[in-house]
């Protein structure tokens, strides 16, 4: 069970386990108890979110009275938010994962495997309950700044999260497994975890290969036999930081705080919420539809459509994530049920993800801005073509795999009912220039701005489309929630993971390695697209470039690369690394969003990543599309 | 090396603050003769400052630089350096900061799991920058919409002073000075620089309405596990790159005017007593007095003057 997707099969699984659980009637009731104790507040607080952000907006923009504390409250729901939604995701079984190789082997293999990975996930929150919990009671200690009470008001989302995950696991795994099963799944986890832990003394004498050891081969291990990428993060870092550091295993709670509650990724659930209230009120098929007017005759059309929304709402959003949940939620249902497959379909969100790293406004630009004193506003010139080359490669790709497809039924439809379809459209394509233009004109920020596109949809749903189905808003609080979880819990690992690999300091020796490298400039702009895509894969976007960025664009600048041009390669090359499976924790976030299974897009995407890469190498080789506008 | 440790900063790798880091490491691990081994991690690689502040208190990290204005979030008393328009200058500052005022702050954080390693660092007086009006007199506050980071001495000033404090995270600060979500914000000019915030930006009011300061704080436990000897190198250096940083950012004030003019910038001379007059007519003083409490509001006062 990865990523549920399609009603009917959420069905099929619902009516096996409630056949299984009226085997013991308690567990039965404990979980639907437990559900309803976790739903409701993590709806609650979806809702809270739009509120608090919005009331900002207003106060600041409409009365010039900002409020002080709107952000930090913000801060401190959408940890709980993130923490809830993760118990709900786990309890769905909607936790991202790898199961190309697991799905292919035999059924009885193939239950073993999911029960491992419900196991695996339950041996990781016992090992970080306890340092959970003791991160929490330290921050008792702490005072917030705006609100200031204690901050173990949001701290303690951790340990209550973590410790609600455990008993959801438990419940699960034991209900789908039986007792024989489940004890053979986590007897084996901890067989694993007791064998790390006898070699612990092996590790130390071996230094930096440990990282190899727990990231590479660790965690690739973990992703392949089908543990949620999350608790494979999670677990290879927890063993890395026992077994070869003294350093308290607290570190990672602190980590995974901050990774999943930075106020900028708040865009993400908004941004979900908004796609599903898009859907809801029927304004996405307003939409789709004007556009399989104009383009359905075209083979592959919507796949075009997909690369500009997202070259459009990137320019929106700080965040990689919130663009994808932008877009996809609105298209994809619509594209699906005309015909294209849901692999495809990912592998494309996932490029184009990667494709857009350097539209501005964008949190990584601005972070090159002030790591290595690049000016912030030619980074921003300078990213506006470089997506374009890409996106002409991908565009390629689209036209190569549609060539063939078969429009013989497809009628070309006629100017009026062009027309007919604008005009119903209208009000839907509007929104996302009132988003735009909500931006440009200062009147919210990137993260604040989905609120905006919140409460037009909402009334444009009532007033304009009279469609809105208060019925469907609770499961769609609910499923924001979890959809969030699901990404956040991801991020937070990786941030975890990020700190064990940046404390290493191996970052100074790979940047010696590339200083002493012959040949010049054509040698270190080859060697730093790979290693950047390397990077952006283990590390994630941020931490490479504040990692890499101040060792090595000294470097470029004796090599004689414009340092607007090393960044744009630097960039994209990091965002093909952070967009790659099977580690990159952008394509997880993409298949979280689209509701699709990762294995689908496994294939897919090898076209499209080649075609960036070829798109990289002519950005790389011309300098004039990085700065030709400057 | 037989003792490895990590020292964390915030701070952007070409701040005076990394550079000067970077040099009291090299002469501990000379005067060590090899034995301490401290990698520097700047630009928050590590953490934002609320988990590094975590970090250090667990052992995680051995040292981290904090500016007073986020350590007065664990040690409250410490945010007192950073009262509006306590400090006319310089003389005054390092008067109370390596005076009375700098070891009642550095024993109240003694109290906790961490220590103040050395004298306190220089972060700079803090000054308005404006991309609409400029900022001339108190009332050219009245309504203006500025950034500031989520410090309550910060938002209390800018409240009692009428503006219109929102505390945007940095992180998008510059995006939101382009769009112009605010029309200001207030920092050192040492960050005015380096985040490059002056290409959003038209006008710097060197109000100097707040100084703020970083405390190179250490792990207690873990600092106590070293030979005396050891930590005695590592203090002794630690305080000579404050006296080099405190140098670094005078000179860097003087040069950074003359740069930022030089970037189209204008900038715009106030007169400190206005200001000071404006909040003293607010009950400012007297509630920040009610915080901090007597003691440390005595040791304030004695080099600062009366205050409201
Ligand atoms: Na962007
Ligand atoms: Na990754």
């Amino acid at each position: 069970m990865a990523a549920t997707h399609g009603g009917a099969n959420v069905h099929a699984q619902e009516q096996v386990e409630t056949l299984a659980g009226s085997r013991s009637g308690l567990a039965f009731r404990l979980e639907k108890g437990l559900s309803l104790l976790i739903e409701v507040p993590a709806a609650l607080l979806v809702l809270a979110e739009v509120v608090v952000l919005m009331m900002g907006v207003i106060w600041r923009y409409g009365l010039h009275q900002p409020l002080i504390w709107s952000d930090e409250l913000a801060g401190i729901l959408f940890l709980w938010l993130a923490m809830l939604g993760s118990v709900v995701a786990f309890q769905r079984g909607e936790h991202m994962r790898m199961t190309a190789i697991v799905g292919g082997l035999q059924p009885k293999w193939q239950a073993f495997f999911d029960l491992v990975a419900i196991a695996a996930a339950l041996a990781f929150l016992a090992l970080v309950v306890e340092p959970a919990y003791e991160f929490a009671a330290e921050e008792v200690w702490v005072t917030t700044p705006a609100l200031e009470i204690p901050n173990s008001w949001r701290a303690s989302a951790l340990p209550v999260g973590i410790l609600l995950m455990m008993i959801t696991g438990l419940i699960r795994l034991f209900k789908t497994g039986g007792l024989r099963h489940a004890l053979t799944a986590l007897v084996s986890v901890a067989a694993v975890i007791g064998v790390v832990a006898l070699l612990a003394p092996l590790f130390s004498g071996l230094g930096n290969w440990n990282l190899l050891l727990f990231f590479v081969f660790g965690v690739g291990a973990m992703v392949f036999l089908g543990v949620p990428i999350a608790f494979s993060f999670g677990l290879a870092t927890f063993g890395y930081i026992v077994t070869t550091t003294t350093t308290p295993a607290m570190v990672i709670v602190g980590r995974m705080d901050e990774g999943m509650s930075h106020i900028i990724l708040l865009a993400v659930p908004l941004f979900v919420l908004l796609g599903l209230l898009i859907e809801m009120t029927g304004m996405a098929r307003a939409m789709v539809g004007f556009l399989a007017n104009l383009l359905g005759h075209v083979r592959g059309g919507l796949s075009y459509v997909l690369i500009g929304a997202m070259y459009l709402v990137s320019g929106i959003s700080g965040s990689k994530a919130a663009d994808m949940a932008a877009v996809a939620p609105a298209l994809f249902p619509e594209m699906r049920q005309r015909g294209a497959k849901p692999g495809d379909l990912v592998a494309l969100l996932s490029a184009t993800g990667a494709q857009t790293e350097t539209i501005p406004p964008s949190i990584v630009l601005i972070t090159i801005g002030s790591v290595t004193g690049v000016s912030i506003a030619a980074l921003f010139t300078g990213g506006l073509l470089p997506a374009v080359v890409l996106g002409i490669g991908l565009a390629f790709v689209v036209w190569w795999r549609y060539r063939n497809e078969d429009l013989s039924n497809v009628r070309r439809a006629s100017w009026r009912e062009i027309g007919v379809s604008f005009i119903v459209a209208l009000p839907a394509i509007a929104l996302p220039f009132v988003i735009r233009a909500a931006v440009i004109e200062g009147i919210a920020t990137a993260t604040e701005v989905s609120t905006i596109g919140i409460a037009y949809t909402v009334v444009a749903g009532l007033l304009i489309y009279r469609r809105f189905d208060w019925k469907r808003l609770y499961p769609m609080l609910v499923d924001t929630a979890a959809l969030s979880g699901a990404i956040l819990l991801i991020i937070g690992a990786a941030t975890a993971m990020a700190w064990a690999l940046t404390q290493s300091g191996f970052s100074s020796t790979l940047a010696e390695v590339m200083k002493s490298l012959p040949g010049g400039t054509i040698t270190f702009m080859a060697v730093s697209i790979m290693a950047f895509i390397i990077l952006g894969s283990v590390l994630e976007g941020i931490p490479a470039i504040v990692l890499f960025g101040p060792l090595l664009f000294p470097i470029a600048r004796d090599v004689g690369v414009h340092e607007v041009h090393y960044s744009m390669v630097v960039i994209l090359a990091m965002g093909i690394g952070l967009f790659a499976p099977p580690f990159g924790v952008g394509y997880y976030a993409a298949c979280a969003i689209s509701r699709i299974k990762p294995d689908e897009g496994m294939k897919p995407i090898i076209g499209y990543m080649l075609a960036m890469f070829v798109g990289l190498a002519v950005v790389a080789a011309v300098p004039w599309i990085s700065v030709g506008f400057l | 090396a037989e003792f490895n440790l990590k020292y964390a900063t915030g701070q952007d790798p070409t701040h005076p603050v990394n550079i000067r880091a970077q040099e009291a490491i090299d002469r501990i691990r000379e005067a060590s003769s090899g034995r301490v081994d401290i990698k520097l991690f700047p630009a928050n690689q590590l953490g934002a400052d609320t988990d590094l502040l975590a970090q250090v208190r667990s052992g995680a990290i051995d040292f981290f630089n904090l500016s007073s204005l986020v350590l007065a979030t664990f040690v409250p008393v410490s945010g007192i350096t950073s009262l509006g328009f306590a400090f006319k200058n310089y003389d005054q500052v390092w008067a109370a900061m390596d005076g009375d005022l700098g070891s009642h702050i550095r024993e109240q954080i003694a109290k906790t799991p961490i220590f103040a390693v050395s004298r306190i660092w220089d972060n700079g007086f803090r000054q308005v920058t404006s991309s609409t009006r400029e900022i001339k007199t108190p009332a050219d506050l009245k309504g203006f919409k500025l950034r500031v980071p989520p410090a309550p001495s910060l938002t209390s000033l800018f409240k009692a002073l009428d503006a219109a404090p929102s505390p945007i995270n940095f992180n998008e600060l510059y995006s939101s000075l382009q769009t112009k979500v605010v029309e200001g914000q207030e920092n050192p000019l040492a960050i005015i620089s380096t985040a490059r915030l002056y290409e959003v930006q038209k006008s710097c009011s060197l109000t100097r309405h707040v100084w703020d300061g970083y405390w190179v704080l250490g792990n207690k436990k873990a600092f106590a596990r070293l030979p005396e000897d050891i930590q005695a190198i590592i203090s002794r250096e630690i305080d000579r790159s404050a006296s080099d940083q405190r140098a670094d950012i005078a000179r860097l004030s003087e040069s950074l005017k003359a740069d930022l003019q030089s970037k189209g910038i204008s900038l715009v001379e106030v007169k400190q007593e206005e200001f000071r007059a404006a909040l003293a007519a607010t009950s400012f003083y007297s509630d920040w007095k009610q915080k901090y409490g007597e003691e440390a509001w005595s040791l304030l006062e004695k080099v600062s003057g009366p205050l409201g």
